[in-house]
């Protein structure tokens, strides 16, 4: 397994498509940091926020994205672009027998595949945090405290999770159609319905279930149904993990009622507070990886290999 | 009302005739006893010279002041040198007759042409004097010769103290109540009843623990002395502090002026009422407590009374969020007496829907006596069974990957 490993490794950081995407997300996310950060020396000189690091990521200054929301969009792509031709790329070069006919096994060649995908996802989302952390410091002039760190690293593991879906789910794609292009676009057209066009329907449908609401009772239904709907897409699970982790005062999600929010103070929640709410949605893509990986596994191996 | 008063104090004067500030022309008796004097004497156009004093019969007390105002009239037009002498003085008595402003002993005056020299009479009585009557000779020669006058005075000592008028301190409202440890401010009227002015000094006897203060009465000031016009009268504030420890009940407190021979005092009193003061808090003085979401939590908390008055039927109420509960056990105290502190068990019950984080609850207490309100900073977090049912979900699946390898691995 270690052979493919790093046999898989070596090719993807040495690959122009990864490169590519390796310089897209690097500058746009340098670029982010330094909006952010400015914009957050600025307001600095009022109020000394709590948790800048994280203002860092969550702030949307300069017209842009958020880094966080960035990630989260460019992410799948990574995923995808690692994934797609895992298996079909060997079909197609016809490389597959030859690479079996050696002294590996089988498991460990999809295992291999696998972890080498997680790995390069861990370093490039890594190397995002150490950028973030890096600049920050320059930018503001003292480093994180241990909460922040604590959330970045959660954060980051999330996001590996996050697009080791994605990973996963393009290795399947490339296990059941032979074609590269096939898996590929099958990636991505999957992608774009449950990142954009699945809030969307879960709107649609909520505004179905619950037409109209007038009172807070009613609209707090429309967006509880919405919200469940689009749980079903990894993106807003994502999202919302995102936004709870990197926002220490976010307490819900959702709408809360009024009589909720009486006498609640404004005041940070604990990390594990903060888990706690999100455990769920982390969970579920823990699971998504799991289960989209065993599928391609037992797939894999039950598969007709021949030259 | 000062000119009111003017009016007793002259009557003083006239009636004890003890001691005597004579002005001339200001007080209507003696001047008349001096213009009687002066008809008899210018039928006798020899003197040169007249030796006034106006009173010849005085009764004092023991160790009292005898002063009066002695005029030497010059009767022709060139001026005239009296020599004064006193004879007959008793033993341990101090007399003289003394210049005024400044005041010095003198023993004899140069009077101007047809104009007149005020000196003071002064006889100062020891404490030990036996009651009796006494005189004394003053002779007055000037300086030629022609004229010599001698007059006798005789001193009727009496045991008692005789009243002079002087000062006078009295208070509108002499007794005030107050709560423990507060500052009360009384009112003295000081006055001075004598045609002199005077500088008073004032002191106060109060009980230990307590401070007195005198200030004008308008004004900041913290004075020990005052200066009164003659038959003025000015207003002091006497500012009391109340020790913070101190005990119900009442406590006198004496104001004392003091100006030469003269003094007054007045006695005021001030009333304690005992103070409530109520204190909330957990044992380990944090005001802050955690729950969990739907789970009655006991936040065991003590009040306790730190004033001096006892405080009774005390219960709670509290302000918090809706579809919280908050009971306490017990929820009702008789009485709290000074110095008593009570445990008391607080039972918060959030909603298990609520949302997690801090929540602001203010709990006050009520009673007739004392009320104080303290706000508690309740931290809700939520249950952790979903988190474990999640933990158990992602076990599980960790174990369905772990078959899938172990069934079709190594292949």
């Amino acid at each position: 397994m270690g052979v493919v490993f790093w046999k898989e490794l070596a090719d993807h950081f040495s690959s122009r498509r990864f490169m590519i995407l390796l310089a897209i997300i690097v500058l746009t996310g340098v670029w982010a940091i330094y909006a952010s950060g400015q914009s957050i020396r600025q307001e600095a000189e009022g109020i000394p926020t709590d948790f800048v690091f994280l203002l860092l990521l969550t702030s949307q200054s300069g017209g842009l994205l958020s880094l966080a929301t960035f990630i989260g969009l460019l992410g799948p792509l990574v995923g995808i672009m690692l994934g797609f031709d895992a298996i079909s790329g060997e079909y197609a070069r016809g490389t597959l027998s030859r690479v079996l006919s050696q002294p590996i096994y089988r498991d460990s060649l999809i295992n291999g595949k696998f972890l080498a995908g997680l790995a390069t996802v861990a370093i490039l989302w890594a190397s995002i945090l150490l950028l973030v952390i890096g600049l920050g410091i320059t930018l503001v002039g003292f480093p994180p405290n241990a909460e922040e760190l604590w959330r970045m690293l959660i954060f980051t593991l999330v996001g590996i999770f996050y697009v080791g879906f994605w990973l996963a789910l393009a290795l399947l794609f490339s296990l059941l159609f032979q074609r590269t292009v096939t898996a590929a676009l099958g990636s991505l057209a999957l992608w774009l319905f449950l990142a954009i066009f699945a809030p969307l329907i879960a709107q649609v449908v909520a505004g179905f279930i619950v037409p109209s609401p007038s009172t807070a009772e009613e609209l707090t239904r429309q967006a509880d149904i919405a919200s469940i709907i689009s749980r079903i897409s990894p993106s807003t699970l994502f999202g919302e993990s995102v936004n709870i982790l990197l926002n220490p005062t976010a307490r819900l999600l959702g709408i809360a009622l009024p009589e909720q929010t009486q006498g609640i103070l404004l005041t940070p929640l604990a990390l594990g507070q903060s888990l706690l709410l999100i455990l769920p949605q982390v969970t579920t893509l823990f699971a998504l990886v799991a289960v989209c990986f065993g599928i391609s596994y037992i797939k894999f191996m039950r598969s007709e290999i021949r030259a | 009302m000062s000119i009111g008063l003017l009016k007793p104090g002259r009557l003083l004067v006239c009636s004890f005739l003890v001691s005597f500030f004579f002005f001339s022309g200001y007080s209507s008796a003696p001047t008349f006893a001096a213009e009687s004097t002066e008809k008899k004497d210018s039928s006798d156009t020899k003197d040169s010279f007249n030796l006034i004093l106006p009173y010849k019969d005085v009764t004092v007390g023991q160790g009292q002041d005898v002063t009066m105002d002695t005029e030497v009239v010059n009767r022709t037009k060139n001026p005239v040198r009296v020599g004064l002498s006193i004879e007959g003085v008793p033993s341990g008595w101090e007399v003289n007759f003394h210049s005024r402003y400044p005041s010095y002993p003198v023993r004899s005056v140069m009077v101007q042409g047809e104009k007149s020299t005020t000196v003071e009479f002064k006889a100062k009585v020891p404490e030990k004097t036996k009651p009796g009557s006494y005189e004394i000779r003053v002779a007055a020669k000037d300086e030629a010769g022609t004229t010599s006058q001698a007059e006798k005075i005789s001193f009727q000592v009496t045991s008692r103290k005789v009243e002079t008028g002087g000062l006078k301190l009295t208070s509108q409202y002499p007794v005030l109540g107050t709560p423990t440890g507060q500052t009360l401010k009384f009112t003295v009227d000081l006055k001075n009843e004598t045609n002199k002015p005077l500088t008073a000094s004032l002191v106060a006897q109060a009980p230990t623990g307590w401070v007195v203060r005198f200030k004008p009465q308008f004004g900041d000031t913290q004075v020990s002395s005052i200066a009164l016009k003659e038959n003025a009268t000015e207003t002091l504030s006497v500012e009391i502090d109340s020790p913070a420890r101190a005990d119900a009940g009442e406590f006198p407190v004496t104001v004392r002026a003091r100006a030469g021979a003269f003094e007054a005092s007045t006695n005021l009193k001030v009333t304690l009422k005992g103070t409530t003061d109520l204190k909330i808090g957990t044992s380990s003085g944090t005001l802050n407590t955690s729950v969990t979401a739907g789970k009655k939590t006991p936040v065991p908390f003590l009040v306790g009374n730190a004033g001096t008055a006892p405080v009774r039927n005390l219960t709670f109420i509290t302000k918090k969020p809706e579809k919280w509960t908050i009971e306490f056990k017990p929820d009702k105290i008789d009485a709290l007496n000074p110095g008593d502190v009570r445990e008391l068990s607080m039972e918060i019950l959030a909603p298990a829907r609520a949302i997690a984080g801090d929540y602001l609850i203010s709990l006050s207490t009520n009673s007739p006596d004392a009320s104080k309100t303290v706000e508690f900073r309740v931290t809700v977090s939520t249950p952790t069974f979903w988190g474990w049912i999640g933990a158990l979900i992602v076990a599980a699946v960790v174990i369905g990957l772990a078959v899938v390898f172990v069934r079709l691995g190594r292949r």
